[in-house]
This record gives C-alpha cells, structure tokens and sequence, in this order.
C-alpha cells in the first residue's frame, strides 16, 4: 500500500490556519490603520490650524498694545509740543522726555513743513533717538541730502491728513534696526498742517517674539526639543519648518525666517517665478486684511497657509505648515500603530502557532494511526485525548471506524470464502451444464447422411440456453432452448429443460407432443414464473421429413440453394401455461439443406451504439457462406461467429450465443430390390406374405435363419396391423413394400386404419408366463428384437411402421 | 569690511553658484585696489539712480575688466536718492552721469552744455499707473500723480502742460508706498522698475490702468552718457575709450543674461540695495530689450536725430525748455 505522502510543515493545518488568522488580522489592522492616519491626519491639521491661529492671535495682541502704546504716547506728546512751539529747540526736550519714558520708541522726530521757522531754513526737524547703547542723542534731521518732505513717513500722512505707521525699513545710520516709524500730522487753528511727530519703533522684538514662536510651534510639530542656537534658517529649514512671517502693505516681508527676504521680498515673487492662482490669491487676501487658510506650494514645499491680519498697521501675518510636517505626524502616529500591529501580529502568531499546534497536534498522531489501520494493523493505538471537544468526537469516530473495520474485514473474509466457494461451484455448474449438452463434433462420424455442429457461449459462467441432439430409430432429434434470466436459476431450468427434453422424447416422436409434454412438466408448481422458449425437431433421416415445433423460439433458416426462414407458428414459450397445446410443424428437408438453429442472443448481439445483429444479417451471412461455399456446419458456424464479433466488436456480450447447424446430407443409393405387396385385413392371407418375404430373403441372398427372422417379425408387425388397424368387421388393407440398396433392407408397412401407434405397446415382460402376458405386446418386442429399428409415424391419414435391417455384406 | 561682505554675499547666493559670485567680488575689489596705484586719474561715473539692472552694461564692463583695458581707471559711484547725480557733476564729484535725454536736454536748456558721448536707450519706457482705468490723456485731468523726485520727469511735465492737464505732482524719492497707500491718485513709473514692483507689491494692475508715452507719440530715448562739454574737450580720449568700454560691456550683457544678471546683483548687495533676483532679472530684460531702436532692432548706441527733435518739439510745446537744442550742441562739445 501507498503510504500518503507528508506534508511540508508550512503547509499544515495549523500554519495555514495561523496564516489565515495573521493575514485577516493584518488586513483589519492595515485597515485601521488607514483609518486612524487619515483620522489623526485631518486632526493634526486641525490642530496645527488652530495653534497657528492662536499664537498668531497673541501675536496680534502683542503688536496692537505695543502700537497703541506708541501712538497713546504721541497722543500725549502733542500738546508738550504744541507748547514749545515758540521755542523750537525746547522740542528736544520734549522728545528726550518721550524717549526715557517709552522704552518702546527708539526714536522721535518732529518735522516740521519747509520754512515753518524762516531762521531754521528748509529743513527744521528736532529729532531724539536712542544709540546702541540706549543713550538718548539728539540732532537736526533734515539736510539737502535727507530731504525728509518727500519721505513716505512725511509725505503719506500729509497727502491722506491721517496717522500712518510706515513700512518697516532698515535703520542705516541708528541703531542698524529694521524700525517702523508712526507718523502723526500736526495741523494748526487754521486746520493747516505744519508739522508730522514721529515715533521710530523697533521691530526686533517681534522677529525675536516670532522666532521664539516658531521654535515652540516647531517642537510642538515635530516633537522635538530644539532650541533657536540648533535651528538653522537655510533654504532646507524652509522644507521642514513651519514659520511665520508678515508682509507688509506692499507686499514686502517683513518677518520671515530667510532673513535675505525681509525688506527686499514681496510676497508676490514666488507666484512670479512658479505661477500659482491660489498663492496669488492668498497673497491678494493678506493684502486685503481678510483672514484664512490655503494650500499652496512656496520655494518647491507644500505648505498649508494660514494667515490673518493685524489691523493696525494693515500688515498681515502668516504661518506656513509644511503640509509634510503634518503628515510627519500622522506618519508617527501611523508607525506607532503599525508598530504596534506587527508586535501584536508576532505575538498572535506565535499564540495561533502553538496554540494550534498543541490542539491539532492529535490529528498527526490519528494521521499516523490512520496509516498503520490502512496497512492492515487494525487493532493499531489511537493517540490519548483528555479534553471533551471535537479531537474527543474525532477519536470516538476513530475507534468505532477501528471496530468497525475490524468486524468489516472479519466479514469480508468470510463473503470472500464463500465468494470462492460459490464461484468454484459455479465454475463446476458451468463444467456440469457444458457436460450436458453435446460437444463431441463431429457427432456421428460415421454417417455421411447428417452433420451436425453446435456451439454455446454463455454470457455469465453459467447460461440459460440450451442445445441437444440425438438419433434414434433414423430420427435426428433437434432441440434448441432459451431460458428466461442468466445465472444458476436460468441454467437449472436448462438442465432441467434438457433433461425432458431427453426423456419425453425418449417414446414421443411428435415434436408438438413432446414440447406439450415438457410444458405440462414445468409448467406445474412454476412458482418462480420461469419460461423457456424452445424449438424442438425430429428430423427423419430417411425421407428428409422435418416434423417440429416452435415454443416462443427465432424461427431457423434453411440454407441450401437459398436461404429461407423456416415457417413457424408463435406457440407461447414453454412453463408458462399448463395443458397448453402445442401445434406441431412438418416440411421435407431437400438433401444437401443446412438447418440453422440459433437463440436470440444472436438476433440480439448489440455493438456499442445499441445496434442489433438481427435476423437480416444471420440471413446476410449465410448467403455470404452460400457464396464462399462454407457449407461445413463448423465452418458455418464459426463463420457466423465471426461475423457476431466483428459487429459488436468491444461491446460487452449480454447473452448466451447458441448455434446449431444441421447439414442433411442424404444420397439416395441405388435400390437393388424393391417390391410391394398389398394385402385384406385377413390374417388368412398370412402365408402370402411369408411367401413375399421368402421371395425377398432369397433374392437378396439372406441365411434361412435371418429369412425366418424376419419373416417372423413381419408377420408379426402385419397381423398387429390388421387385428388392430380396422374396427372389427371393417375391411382395409395392409400395404407391404420392401426396399433394399447394398446396406439395408427396409420393410414400409402402412394401412389406412385408425391411428395406431404399436412402438408404444409396453414392453413384453418376458419373465411373465405366455397367459399373463397382454396380446399382442410380444410382436412388437419380436420385432423390436429382430430389426434394427422400428420407426412409426402416422401421415397421410395413413399408419407407417418403417421396419430396417441391414444386410450383412 | 571687504572680507565681510564677500561672505555676506556667499550666504546669500541662493539659487547661483557662489564660487562664481564670489569671484565677481574679488575681481572687483582687485579693479579697485589695482586702481588706487594706476597712474592714470580715476574717471568717477555716477548713474542716475542707486545699483539695480538699468545699468548692467556699467557694471559688466567694470566686472570684466573692459575699463581696464580701456586704460580707464573708472570709478562707479551712485548718488543718494535726495541728490542727483547732475549735483554731482555740477559739482565734479563725477565727470561721467547717465540721464535721460529730456533730462539731459533741460539741464542744457538751465545752461549746464552736457554732451551725449552714448545713447544706450533707444526706446522710452515711462507710464503712468493709475488705480482707476485711464481713457487717453484727457483720464489725467486733475489727477494726483507721483514722479520722481530726482527727475527723469520732464517729459510728463511737458505733456502736462501742452495737455493742459492739470495734474498735481507729488514728489517722491523711491519708494511706491505713496501709490499702494493711495496717497495719490496715479504714479509716474519705469516699466523695468516701479511697474513690476507695484506688480510686486500685490497691485492688480490691469492694462488699462497704465499708459505708456511711447504709445501716445512720445517714444523718445531714454538714457544715454553724459559728460560736460569741459571735460569732454580736455579727456575726449577717455571719454571715448568709456563710450566704446561701455557699449562692449551692453553688449557682453545683451549676449550673457545669465551671467549679467548675477553681476548685477553682486551690485546691488554691494550698495545695500533692497531688491531681489527677480526684481533685477525682470529689469535686465527689459532694459536689454531697450538697447534695440523699436523699428530697426538695432543697437547703434547712438543718440538718433529723430528723438531729439521729437524731444525738442515735446518740451518746447511744453515750456519745459525754452528753445530746441540742436543735434550738435548736445553731441558735440
């Protein structure tokens, strides 16, 4: 026996299983994760959003109050000025005062219009500011080569008769400062302008408050703990920071981590160089002092925008996320999940793995066992199992599975004796059943007159068709048989069919008779229904005269110069019916005719495509043979045979084949005497035919003692004719012809009386004393005894005793 | 000082090689150390507004050594924006200026005998920028419109006056602010300068707020060489080696944008210039374009007939000066 083949460990149950469960739990995992990114990206983004909102809010509160503080100390500054307005240079006293008490203003001017003090000339602007040190300087501002009247700081409040605060610019010649300037018009009663008080503001706080910002915002963002020394501000701090920045009226920055870009940048540049509508347009928006939030891409980053503006100097503030940044979180957030999913995934997996292992681990152990049952070792150990779940169910299936096999096998033995007891038996049916039907061929060698060749091949080891044959008194007995079903029944009844067809036909000489006879036998007590079909015949050897009858059988074929269905009248088959009569059939047989018997498995022999033989090609084939002049019953039947197998082929044969070929072959030989006599129904006419027959014994040169016989047995058989043939006192006569060729002589005696069969007459029993013996019956058992056959039939309304003798040469 | 600024302008190399720029700068502090000891007395040139890419040829021709090989020891300093550079050839801290040549024609018509030893500038690129569309010349009726405090304003005037338009000038030194703050109603502006840093500055300028004098009739040349006849007479030759040092160097520039413009910003950071790369490399463009006559497409370089008498005829209808000057008395000493 094949053992199964193994298994690679990676592909057992337990590892695919641990896989399907990992790969699922992965999925839902990757799911989730997916989820929870998106999820945390979209808050991240919130968050930061709202952050930069907030620091920018503080940021703008910064900036107001520090402005309003400025512009609140310019306010109060104005009527100090107004004062001393007669005595202009006391203005540096005011402003000096300005300066110590708004630690805020770097510096202060007031610039009064061209030639406002005739004797100061042109430019006369008291100005006090503070040095690097903080020491409060005071000088005159305008000159020829700073012409103050046409600064933005001058000039714009003027022409728009309104505070202004300036565009930051870069203090050269002070404190080296990026400074805005808060520019007040001075008007007089008459609503002229004729002066502007400034405040100078440094902006070094806010860079320092938003890059302080920025270093926190930052470290919130990326979790980290830089401080401003780690910090960098080179172009790669653009792609990983956020930063804020403010631009201011036109655009300029004037915070912004790139310290290149404050002053000398507008906002706009970078939609110049990488067109973009949405940067354009929160640029536009900043400008316009509107508030939101954008996504744009700025020196090669994506960024997230969100700005606001501070409304009292119309600049506008922004802080730039790197749209990374916030996916950097996410992506942490991500990592830690999918961190955490393949830790868990590792411990899952080990858990299914020896989980599963320690569970399944039975099934190898059944597998094994499994193995050895299937190699015959049934009473072979199951593996223990303590726990009461499905591996407990699987072991009781087990055992009983065991048990059973156990009990199977026992009884498989035992079917498997009796399986060859029975077909040793059958192979002996099979022996017994061939034994009881003819298979000696040539049957009757030494007759040139008949030929016979017959062939049964069963369909099972034991078949239900039947053939037989035998010659008594020159009378060829023919039957054929089928047996309705296949197996043992169906061949007992054909051996019981057989042997009454034997035994009736053994004193019956008319085949109708003998098949009634044979019906009524089986007929009786037929619980079972069986039937068989028969055809029986009695060929007379002598006259070719064919007597028979056909039980439900295929009609034969008679080949000679033709071939010819053999007449047949539809009897029912026999066993049937009780008392069913049974119409009997006659026809000679011309010399040199072959009678073809056959059973239906011929007729019905199929190929693969259900096709049947039939009588067409039976007849087809015995015209070939007529043709190729296989005249032979055994080459005949063979012939036939061959024919069945080339049409069915591969097919599997489903019924006995069963054939017979008769060849009567009769050659009439020259008659060297033939006499006749005809004498009344007159014993007393007895010595006439003594002397008929001493007239013949002589001419055919027979012994006195053989004439004496045979004159004794004819007398006999005459006076047997004449007491019995005629009622009493009716008159009829007896005709005696006698016919001799070289080998045999024959007596024909033959009346037209009532039927009268005398072989029928019992045997004489010779051991009787002369009174007890009945009349008659000695006669015939003389002429039983002298001749060497007596043979009657009634035809022609006539009784015929053919009496045969052979002479001796 | 000079170490400081050369790495300065390293860290501020941006988007160019810095190796190049930081080679520009030695070259430049070497033309000046080696100027100190040449025999020959140093030519100052002033330009007519501080460091940006309108004067790109200058700077190129210092860069690259083609004063030097001129035999020129010339010295490029810009004014202030409160003192024009003719106060300063007036006063002979420059012999060499640039200027306008209306400019240049009303100095010579207050009697300062200027003679154009260069014409550059073949096209005019003045406009006004207004914040409300403009409908021809008759829009600036009334209007409250900047110009330079420096000059380079005459022609507007002049339109002004022979237009009768009645515009309110407001000075300004540089700056734009005046106009973004809507101090004034519209802005005289360069369409290389203060056009594109209004663009700059988020102003949405359609085209029918602006309005380009050449396109009204007024295409008169721009900047040219200038120098007193006196001096041109006593160093006509320097004068002319400068002339042809300084078209070589337009012409290295018109051929070399690239490379120019990264000279130019060295320039700009070297003065303190409050601009960017893009700014300048717009401005070099468009002055560049500016070297081509508009109907030949030449460079010639040289002051063409037609614009002086169409700037003759423009600024005596417009009072800006009181006689036309002849093509000689402003080319020839």
């Amino acid at each position: 026996m094949k053992t199964p083949k193994k298994y690679s460990p990676q592909h057992s149950f337990a590892a695919r299983l641990t896989l399907w469960v990992v790969l699922v739990t992965m999925a839902i995992f990757i799911i989730l994760t997916i989820i929870v990114t998106r999820i945390s990206t979209s808050a991240m983004m919130e968050m930061s959003t709202q952050n930069a909102q907030s620091r920018m809010e503080i940021a703008n509160e910064k900036v107001n109050s520090t402005f309003m503080g400025v512009e609140i100390a310019i306010d109060n500054v104005i009527p100090e000025i107004e004062e001393v307005l007669n005595t202009p240079d006391k203005i540096y006293t005011v402003l000096t005062t300005l300066l110590e008490h708004n630690p805020g203003i770097v510096g202060s001017a007031v610039a009064f219009e061209p030639y406002y003090y005739p004797s100061k000339g042109e430019f006369f602007s008291p100005y006090a500011y503070k040095d690097k040190d903080s020491t409060i300087l005071i000088k005159q501002l305008g000159t020829n080569d700073y012409q103050y009247h046409y600064m933005d700081w001058y000039q714009i409040p003027k022409l728009l008769n309104k505070n202004y605060w300036s565009e930051p610019y870069y203090d050269k010649g002070g404190g080296e400062q990026m400074m805005t300037t808060f520019s007040c018009p001075l008007y007089d009663k008459n609503n002229k302008m004729y002066a502007v008080v400034t405040a100078d503001v440094s902006l070094e706080w806010l860079t320092e408050m938003i890059k302080r910002s920025d270093l926190e915002f930052n470290n919130w963002l990326l979790q980290s703990q830089q401080n401003s020394d780690d910090i960098k501000t080179d172009e790669d701090f653009l792609n990983r920071h956020a930063y804020t920045f403010i631009i201011g009226r036109s655009g300029t920055f004037i915070a912004h981590p790139s310290k290149e870009r404050i002053l000398n940048e507008t906002y706009f540049v970078n939609s110049f160089v990488s067109p973009d509508s949405i940067d354009e347009k929160i640029g536009y928006e900043m400008l316009e002092g509107k508030s939101g939030i954008g996504r744009v891409t700025r020196d090669g980053t994506d960024f997230v925008i969100i700005y606001a503006p501070i409304e009292r100097t119309g600049w506008s503030m922004g802080t730039a996320i790197p749209a990374k940044v916030v996916y950097h979180m996410a992506l942490i957030v991500g990592i830690i999940i999918m961190g955490t999913m393949l830790i868990g995934l590792i411990i899952l997996y080990i858990i299914c793995r020896t989980t599963l292992r320690r569970i399944t681990s039975p099934l190898a152990r059944f597998s094994r066992s499994a193995n050895e049952i299937a190699k015959g070792n049934f009473n072979t150990p199951l593996p223990e199992i303590k726990t009461k779940d499905e591996m407990r169910e699987l072991y009781d299936s087990f055992k009983m599975m065991q048990t059973s096999l156990i009990d199977r096998i026992e009884e498989l033995k035992v079917a498997n004796e009796q399986k060859g007891r029975i077909e040793g038996e059958l192979q002996t049916a099979r022996s017994i059943q061939m034994s009881m039907i003819p298979k000696l061929f040539p049957p009757y060698p030494e007759r040139t007159d008949i030929d016979i060749f017959a062939k049964l091949t069963p369909a099972k080891e034991v078949g239900g068709d039947l053939y037989d044959f035998f010659i008594k008194n020159e009378k060829l007995y023919l039957c054929i048989g089928d047996v309705a079903g296949k197996g043992v029944p169906a061949s007992l009844l054909m051996a019981v069919t057989r042997s009454l067809f034997r035994t009736v036909s053994n004193h019956e000489g008319d085949p109708a008779k003998i098949v009634t006879l044979i019906n009524d036998a089986m007929a009786d007590d037929n619980f079972e229904q069986m039937f068989v079909t028969l055809f029986i015949a009695v060929l007379d050897l002598p006259t070719g005269l064919l007597r028979y009858c056909n039980a439900g059988h295929c009609a034969p074929i008679t080949i000679d110069a033709d071939v010819q269905m053999l007449p047949i009248i539809a009897n029912i088959p026999v066993g049937l019916t009780p008392q069913f009569k049974y119409q009997g059939q006659q026809v000679v047989i011309k010399p040199d005719t072959t009678i073809f018997l056959y059973t239906d498995g011929i007729t019905e022999a199929e190929n693969k495509e259900h096709e049947m033989f039939n009588v067409d090609r039976v007849t087809d084939v015995a015209r070939k043979c007529i043709m190729d002049k296989i005249i032979a019953p055994d080459d005949f039947v063979n012939k036939m045979e061959e024919s069945i197998h080339n049409f069915v082929k591969d097919a599997k044969q489903s019924d006995d084949l069963t054939m017979m070929a008769v060849r009567y072959t009769k050659q009439e030989e020259k008659a060297r005497l033939k006499q006749k006599i005809t004498l009344p129904n007159d014993i007393q006419t007895i010595p006439q035919l003594s002397e008929f027959i001493d007239g013949i014994g002589e001419e055919l040169g027979m012994d006195m003692s053989l004439i004496m016989s045979l004159n004794l047995a004819i007398e006999e058989a005459v006076v047997n004719v004449m007491e019995y043939a005629y009622p009493p006192g009716v008159k009829g006569t007896v005709d005696i012809e006698a016919v001799a060729n070289e080998k045999r002589l024959k007596i024909i005696i033959s009346d037209g009386g009532i039927p009268f069969d005398p072989t029928k007459k019992e045997k004489v029993d010779t051991t009787l004393s002369a009174e007890e013996r009945p009349i008659g019956g000695l006669g015939i058992h003389l002429v039983r005894e002298i001749m060497d056959s007596v043979n009657y039939e009634y035809r022609d309304h006539k009784n015929i005793l053919t009496l045969r003798k052979k002479l001796k040469i | 000082m000079k170490a400081g600024i050369f790495i300065y302008l390293c860290k501020r190399n941006r988007n160019h090689d810095s190796l190049m720029k930081a080679k520009l700068i030695v070259l430049i502090l070497l033309l000046g150390t080696a100027m100190v000891g040449h025999a020959q007395k140093k030519l100052v040139f002033t330009p007519q507004w501080t460091a940006q890419a309108q004067f790109a040829g200058f700077y190129v021709a210092e860069a690259k050594g083609f004063y030097k090989e001129a035999g020129l020891n010339v010295i490029i300093e810009h004014p202030s924006l409160s003192n024009p550079n003719i106060n300063r050839l007036k006063m002979g801290q420059c012999q060499l200026i640039t200027l306008p040549l209306v400019s240049a024609m009303k100095f010579i018509d207050q009697g300062t005998h200027l003679v154009n030893i260069l014409q550059h500038f073949q096209q005019n690129t003045e406009m006004i920028v207004s914040h409300k569309p403009l409908k021809g010349i008759e829009s600036l009726k009334g209007l409250k419109i900047g110009h330079w405090r420096s000059g380079f304003s005459e022609l507007a005037f002049a339109i002004n006056n022979t237009y009768n338009l009645g515009i309110q000038w407001v000075p300004f030194l540089s700056h734009i602010n005046l106009y973004i703050s809507k101090a004034i109603d519209a802005t005289l502006a360069m369409n290389y300068n203060e056009f594109f840093q209004l663009k700059m500055a988020g102003q949405k300028i359609k085209e029918e707020q602006t309005l380009y004098f050449r396109d009204i009739g007024y295409n008169i040349p721009e900047d040219g060489i200038y120098t007193t006849a006196q001096f041109y007479k006593t160093h006509k030759e320097e004068v002319d080696k400068f002339a042809v040092a300084t078209r070589r160097g337009w012409e290295w520039a018109y051929n070399n944008p690239e490379e120019t413009l990264d000279i130019v910003m060295t320039y700009c950071q070297a003065n303190n210039v409050a601009t960017n790369r893009v700014v300048q490399g717009w401005m070099l463009e468009e002055c560049l374009n500016v070297l081509s006559d508009i109907q030949t497409k030449k460079r010639t370089y040289a002051l063409d007939p037609k614009g002086v008498d169409l700037a003759n005829q423009v600024m005596t209808e417009g009072l800006v000066i009181h006689q036309a000057i002849s093509y000689q008395q402003i080319t020839q000493p």
